[in-house]
């Protein structure tokens, strides 16, 4: 529903054309792919959100899949969908929040409040000219990512080729 | 043929794997439209899952390690112990055992022998694939030598790889980082697998955290993970490439003619009362003159792709007919005397030359 309702970019000038003429105001990008579950539950808090946000930020969907995004997401290391990035004036803007990674948000968020709260914390920053925020949500709701095996075959067997090392 | 049917029907019960069930219609039954759907649908399937593999091929990665059935051999291809994804998968469908099964299969089922060649891989793209697969390997190996696992450059991997506390699985160093390559996105602490489905290349977990119940899913893609500490190269955001939103406008950057229209537009409007210091301050104001021109139509804008059609001013872009003759007249009148004089100068010049 979520996706329907916010504009999708496929093309890669499309993206750069969202970024680039995205002027004084946050420009979410969600990378994800619309048949995934985590990014259905996040495009409906984005797309309930964003007449909310509209007077300072815009919010856009990028399909991953397509060839052209690729350039896009080996730029952002995106490797878990969905990653949510944020922009201002045309200048990558960098979040805080205790996960290891600053340059993306990984996951959804939990409710629509919490998403308003980011933006507003990223706008805030960019308007008196910072680069990275810190998160203004609890520690707890905030998604946490890990690493994890395949299957755990591949694990043993990597734990016996180290022992054998 | 009355004949040939009565004689068949005892022996010829035979079992058909594409359409999953026993029948005695011989060799009819592969022109049987049930069949043929069957057998497209088959061959689209491995074409698309080829076309994933043929991405591996090109670039060689230790990545996303996909299963590969291959229909033609009915062999499951599983790569484990090997350093690149899906090599076990590339040498079967070079190999000549794919091939003889390949053309048993389509003789079966029918379907064309003149496809035999795009469900292979060929020699060439094998020896390829191979030299990739050395050189990578050689400048892993010498990279990690040095600095294997420094933080900065070892962004994507090693950070990724927190601790397995709550599994009470033991942690494998990032010696081993090169081996990580799924990674699976989980909520805090509580892990209920609630399904999981293989796509392609791409394992998709399924796991509910304790507070938002959000499932979340993993895109698993062709990277290289061990490569990101060791390689140091790949432009990405970590190392602070530029970005490639603005790989298009790099020569309007250079163009300083355009700071001298974004001075009077900043001070009109909502940017005046805007921090003058806030994040990519001057790109905005140069982006909204900039925006300004192409809306006015003096300023092409940059675009890139086919759909690009040039300005040609006047009526076509804005203004009545009336306007766009006027200024083609005004343009146009001085630099047709001085044309003609030029031609009335150059006369005797021709002239003269044919004289001689």
């Amino acid at each position: 529903m979520g996706s329907a309702l916010l504009p999708t970019l496929r093309r890669k000038p499309e993206v750069d054309a969202a970024i680039r003429d995205t002027l004084d105001k946050v420009l979410v990008l969600r990378f994800g792919r619309a048949d995934d579950a985590a990014c259905l539950h996040l495009d409906d808090i984005l797309a309930k959100s964003s007449w909310d946000i509209s007077r300072f930020a815009t919010v856009a969907l990028v399909d991953m899949d397509s060839e052209e995004m690729q350039v896009y997401i080996d730029y952002f290391d995106i490797t878990l969908v969905p990653a949510t990035i944020f922009f201002f004036n045309a200048q990558h803007m960098k979040m805080d929040s205790g996960t290891p990674d600053h340059t993306k948000w990984i996951g959804s968020f939990s409710s629509k409040q919490d998403f308003i709260d980011v933006v507003e914390a990223i706008f805030r920053g960019a308007m008196k000219g910072k680069l990275i925020v810190s998160c203004p949500l609890p520690p707890e709701r905030i998604p946490k990512f890990q690493l994890l095996f395949k299957d755990m075959t591949e694990l043993y067997e990597a734990m016996f080729r180290q022992k054998s090392l | 043929m009355p004949p040939k049917r009565g004689a068949a029907p005892a022996a010829a019960f035979e079992y058909c794997e594409l359409c999953r069930r026993n029948h005695d219609q011989g060799r009819r039954h592969r022109y049987f439209p049930a069949h043929r759907a069957a057998l497209a649908a088959a061959l689209s399937r491995f074409r698309s899952k080829l076309l994933d593999l043929r991405r591996a091929l090109r670039h060689p990665s230790s990545a996303a390690r996909s299963r590969l059935w291959c229909p033609f051999c009915s062999a499951d291809l599983v790569d484990l112990d090997s350093r690149f994804a899906c090599s076990n998968a590339i040498y079967h469908l070079a190999s000549q055992d794919h091939l003889n099964g390949m053309k048993a299969f389509l003789q079966k089922h029918g379907g064309g022998m003149d496809q035999v060649d795009s469900f292979r891989i060929s020699e060439d793209e094998l020896a390829k694939w191979e030299k990739c697969c050395e050189s990578s390997s050689t400048e892993q190996e010498t990279s990690t030598e040095g600095t294997a696992c420094q933080g900065s450059s070892s962004f994507g991997s090693i950070p990724y790889s927190a601790p397995f506390e709550t599994f009470g699985v033991p942690i494998i160093p990032c010696g081993s980082v090169a081996l990580h390559e799924q990674q699976v996105m989980l909520g805090t602490d509580l892990f209920q697998s609630a399904g999981t489905k293989m796509k392609g290349g791409q394992l998709t977990i399924l796991g509910n955290g304790p507070n938002s119940s959000v499932s979340c899913s993993v895109h698993v893609q062709q990277r290289n993970s061990g490569g990101n500490s060791s390689q140091g190269l790949k432009a990405n955001v970590h190392t602070g490439a530029p970005p490639p939103w603005l790989e298009a406008s790099e020569r309007d950057q250079e163009n300083e003619s355009l700071s001298g229209y974004a001075r009077p537009s900043s001070r009109k409007g909502k940017s005046g009362k805007l921090n003058p210091k806030r994040v990519g301050a001057a790109w905005a104001e140069r982006r909204r003159a900039e925006m300004e021109m192409e809306k006015r139509g003096e300023l092409v804008p940059e675009t890139s792709d086919s759909s690009w059609l040039p300005n040609f001013g006047g009526v076509w872009q804005s203004g009545t007919r009336k306007e766009s003759r006027k200024e083609f007249e005004k343009n146009h009148k001085p630099h047709e005397e001085k044309s003609n004089k030029l031609s009335l100068e150059m006369k005797p010049y021709i002239s003269k030359r044919m004289f001689c």
